[in-house]
This record gives C-alpha cells, structure tokens and sequence, in this order.
C-alpha cells in the first residue's frame, strides 16, 4: 500500500493516471455505441489510419498527436464516403486502413526506420505523457464528452431505430457522419493509452463488459466508464509493479474483466433457466 | 368515431387526406413492382393494406415514407406533395420485423418510449418534463404500466409489440404507419393489438395504415382495405371482402406471385 502511495507521488505517474481516467470516461460512453452500432472494425481501421498521421507529424516534424487527428478524421469522412458509394462496407474501411498504414510506413521508411518516436506511439507510450498532452486530452475530451452529452438520444434513436430515426427526420446521415468523427477523434486520444494496435480493445472491451451486467442503456453508459476506468487504473499499476508495458496490461486487465462478467452472466443465466418459470413478475 | 369529430381536432386548413397516392407506379431494376395505384387514407381511418407476397404492399409504403421516390405518379401527405414535405414528425413508422432486434440491447421500456420524442422534437433538443409525461401516458395507454423498468430484449413478443406502438405514440403522432405488426405474435396479443388501434384512434384521433398479409383478421379489424397486387385489385370498405370473387381475383391462378426474399416475409399460418 505504501508503495502505492509512493508511486503516485511521481509526475510521470500522476499525468499517466490522470490521462488514462480521462480517456477511460470518453472509450466508455462512446464504446456502447461502437458495439451496439457493430462499427468495433471502424475503430481499428480508424488506429491504423491514425498511424500514417503519426508517421506524417515525426516526418515533418509536427505534433504526431495533432497530425494523427487531422488524419484519422479525414480518413474516417473517406470511408463514410466510400460506403456511400455502395462499396461494402468493410472493404471501404479495408482501402482507407491500408491507405493509412501504407503513407505511414513509406514515410517511415524514409525518414530512416522505425525510431523510439514511431515505437512509442505503437505500444505503450502513457508513461511518457507530457502535460502539454495531457492539456490537448483534456480539450479534446471536453468537446468528446459535451458532444455525446447533447446527442446521446439521437444516437441512441438512430442505433435502436435506423429506419424509425429516418422516417421522423432524423439527420441520420450527419449523425452517422459526426459519429465517425467521434470515433476518430477517441481512438487518438485512446493511442495515447494503449498504442495504436490496442485501441480498439480499450474502446470496445469495457463496453462488452457492461453489456452484460444487462442493464437499461444509462446503466451501460455509467458502468462502462467505471469499467475501463477501473481497467485502465488496475492495468497502470500492475504494469509499473511487474515492470511490464501498460498498454497490453491495461488490455489484459480489460479482458479479464470481460471474461469475469461473462462468466458471471452465464452462470446467472443458467440458474433462471433452471429456476420456476413463473418468478418473472407481469403487469 | 366519426370522421367529423376528428376533423374538428384539427385546423380547418387541414382538410386534405392524409395520405393521396395518385397514378403511381414503381420499377425497380426494370422489374414492375406497383402499376398506377390510387389511393386515399381519410383522417382518423385505419386503412388495411393486403396482399399476397411479393405483391408490393411494403414498396407501397415506402413510397408514402418517402424512403424511394416513384417512377411515375405521385404521393401527397397532408395535402403536400411527398419531396416537399416536412413535417416528418407527424408520421410514425414501425417497420417490419421492428420487435425482432437484437435481444440484448441495453434499454429498458421507458427509455424506449422516451425515444418517440426525440422522434418528435428532432435533433438538438433536450427533453423535459413534458415528454417525461407524454412518455408515462404513451406506457399507460398501451398497457405496459408496472414494466417501465423492465428490459425490452426480456419482454414478451406481444409485449414488445406494444412498446414500439408507445414509441411510436410518445411523438403524438397524426399518422401511424405499421408493416406486418402482427407477424410473429400471438393470436391473443393480436386481438388485444387491434382493440389497442381503436382506443388510440378514439383517444388520440390517430390515422393508421398497416399491412399485413393476415387477410381474414385484418378485414374483420379495419375500416377500409387496400388489396395490392401490384395493381390495386380492391379499395373499400373492409365488409366486402366476404366476396368471394375478389379474394380469387386476389389471389386467384393466373396472377404472378414474386417472391422478394429480403422485402416480404414467408406466409405463415394463422
């Protein structure tokens, strides 16, 4: 416990924990909806996009972070653009992912090869948190948050009733559209976290492990930000005690915890099978 | 209720059918899908849309909702022309197979409900005190009082049904549009759906189209039936569907039924 302690009285710590809580808030609200939605693939093709925007800041010597923004943001529009041209939908994400990766690797490779820049945005890099990153964070998921506050009942419509949502007027396809944008803006926030190649799984793990505490959507939303800030808080620590990368322990952690709740509901759900069928109260 | 006491609900400039639909035709990749259908649904009417399968009845809707434009012809809500209408809010469409969703969605009853007026008050607005109560009354008239709390992916298929129709009555909507409400629920959650049609239509004055293929109940439950087969076999009162004859001419050898996997559901059994 001391050493817990401790530990926290270190600024890296501090930044790194402060950064992650913060993220945890925005992965949580907006994983409900990536899976609910099953958009889990934009988000990973949406990281690997961000990796060219990356590539592109350390080449010209940007902020990595800033490019990496622009260029997830645009890359999400292109493939909202593409789908609307009746490409399938994952082939759309498939071409603007390997536009992504593809720029971000020639770039590397003529700036000289994977240097500890490019490595540290690819793994575990929360520990390096800077406060001037921790700032953008805080912006950045001030818009986030302020964004999904305002429009949680147009995306909650248009997830549960797309051709309802349509009928009543609903702009469904700006919201489809500011959705994405959400969605890109997250995962390089989440980059900061969990690196590029674990993005995704921050996004999308917490909010599986809320869905099944099977509860109505306001309780997913607040158990899903408890669930990835308790993942990442857990995963942060364990990894400076074991000494091993954040970015896969806090993933881990995730998983673990998903694996738990599952097995928890599977139990819960046996037992109701096997229960008097009766015990379900009706009006 | 009679048409004049529901007329009178409602601004006098708003004499103008609900729904017009005049000569319109549809193809689709040049496949003839509706030829030159005329059709009128009256204010506080529930109008039946029947047919056999493939016979175009959901197209038919979809024109309404303006979800596809017509090759020929065209369609008027509340007296305007369908491209230029806005006052989307004042239509609800539960769609087909609307109660089928995935079963673990995280929402509960009066979340759902509550999702009507979003419906209603468009983007950008938050929701008060107000739509809290047409919500609780939506859930009261459809009967789901004591479920609010409830998990709507738990409910039962008739249950579910009703909650989309509170959904849907939450946007104090003037026209209620429904495809297949009744496919997949029992007959006595059916019985109980169609009383529930004509205590909203008393309460709330509400004009209602929906289509089924169930032509027998359909007939014995709605004012007037519209009988698609591509062309519009039968407009009128729902009585004379007894006859014999037009069920045969429905129906009946000679006539091409197309089967459209994704558009029509298998007939089933009642």
């Amino acid at each position: 416990m001391a050493d817990l302690v401790t530990l926290f009285q270190y600024g890296f710590m501090q930044r790194a924990l402060l950064a992650g809580l913060l993220i945890s808030v925005v992965c949580g609200l907006l994983g409900v909806f990536v899976v609910l939605r099953r958009t889990a693939p934009l988000g990973d093709a949406l990281a690997h996009v961000s990796f060219g925007g990356v590539a592109l800041g350390i080449a010209f010597g940007f902020l990595p972070l800033y490019v990496a923004i622009v260029v997830a943001v645009a890359g999400g529009i292109a493939m909202r653009l593409l789908q609307e041209r009746r490409l399938y939908g994952e082939l759309s994400l498939m071409i603007v992912q390997a536009a992504g990766l593809a720029g971000g690797i020639v770039l590397v490779s003529l700036v000289g090869g994977l240097n500890v820049d490019i490595l540290s945005f690819l793994f575990a890099p929360i520990l390096t948190v800077a406060w001037s990153d921790v700032t953008l964070i805080v912006g950045l998921l001030a818009v986030t948050v302020a964004v999904l506050a305002v429009f949680y009942k147009e995306f909650f419509l248009v997830t549960f009733d797309p051709e309802g949502a349509r009928v009543s007027g609903l702009p469904v396809r700006a919201l489809d559209l500011g959705f994405t944008v959400l969605t890109a803006v997250t995962v390089v926030l989440a980059m900061r976290v969990v690196g590029i190649l674990l993005v995704s799984a921050l996004i999308v793990v917490p909010a599986a492990t809320a869905l099944q505490l099977r509860l109505g959507l306001r309780g997913t939303l607040v158990a899903a930000v408890a669930i990835a800030s308790l993942c990442v808080a857990a995963g942060l620590v364990l990894s400076v005690f074991l000494n091993a990368a954040s970015g896969g322990m806090i993933v881990l952690v995730s998983i673990a915890a998903l694996l738990a709740s599952m097995a928890t509901a599977g139990a819960s759900t046996r037992a109701v099978s096997r229960g008097p069928r009766s015990s379900q109260p009706r009006a | 209720m009679s048409a004049a006491s529901v007329a009178a609900s409602h601004p006098p400039n708003e004499a103008a059918a609900v729904v017009r639909v005049r000569g319109v035709s549809l193809e689709r990749e040049g496949q003839e899908v509706l030829r030159d259908v005329d059709l009128s649904v009256e204010r506080g009417e529930i109008l039946g849309i029947v047919g056999p399968n493939g016979g175009g009845k959901t197209s038919l809707l979809r024109l309404v909702l303006g979800l596809e434009r017509p090759t020929a012809g065209e369609v008027e809500l509340f007296g305007v022309p369908v491209s230029r209408f806005r006052e989307w809010r004042r239509i609800a469409y539960i769609p087909q197979h609307a109660t089928a969703f995935d079963p673990h969605f995280p929402a509960i009853v009066r979340e759902v409900v509550l999702l009507g007026r979003v419906a209603r008050r468009g983007a950008l607005h938050w929701l008060g005190a107000e739509d809290r109560e047409a919500a609780r009354r939506a859930i009261e008239l459809c009967g789901l009082s004591g479920l609010e709390g409830r998990r709507v992916g738990a409910l039962s298929g008739g249950e579910k049904q009703r909650v989309f129709i509170a959904k849907a009555i939450a946007a104090r909507p003037d026209l209620l549009v429904m495809d297949e409400p009744t496919a997949g629920v029992d007959p006595e959650s059916e019985r109980r759906f169609y009383d529930l049609l004509s205590e909203l239509r008393a309460e709330l004055g509400l004009t209602v189209i929906l289509v089924s293929h169930d032509l027998g109940v359909v007939s014995a439950r709605v004012d007037r039936v519209a009988c698609l087969n591509r062309t519009l076999v039968y407009h009128g009162p729902a009585a004379a569907l007894e006859d014999k004859d037009l069920l045969g001419r429905l129906y009946g050898a000679g006539r091409v039924v197309i089967a459209h996997g994704a558009d029509e559901p298998p007939v089933h059994g009642h």
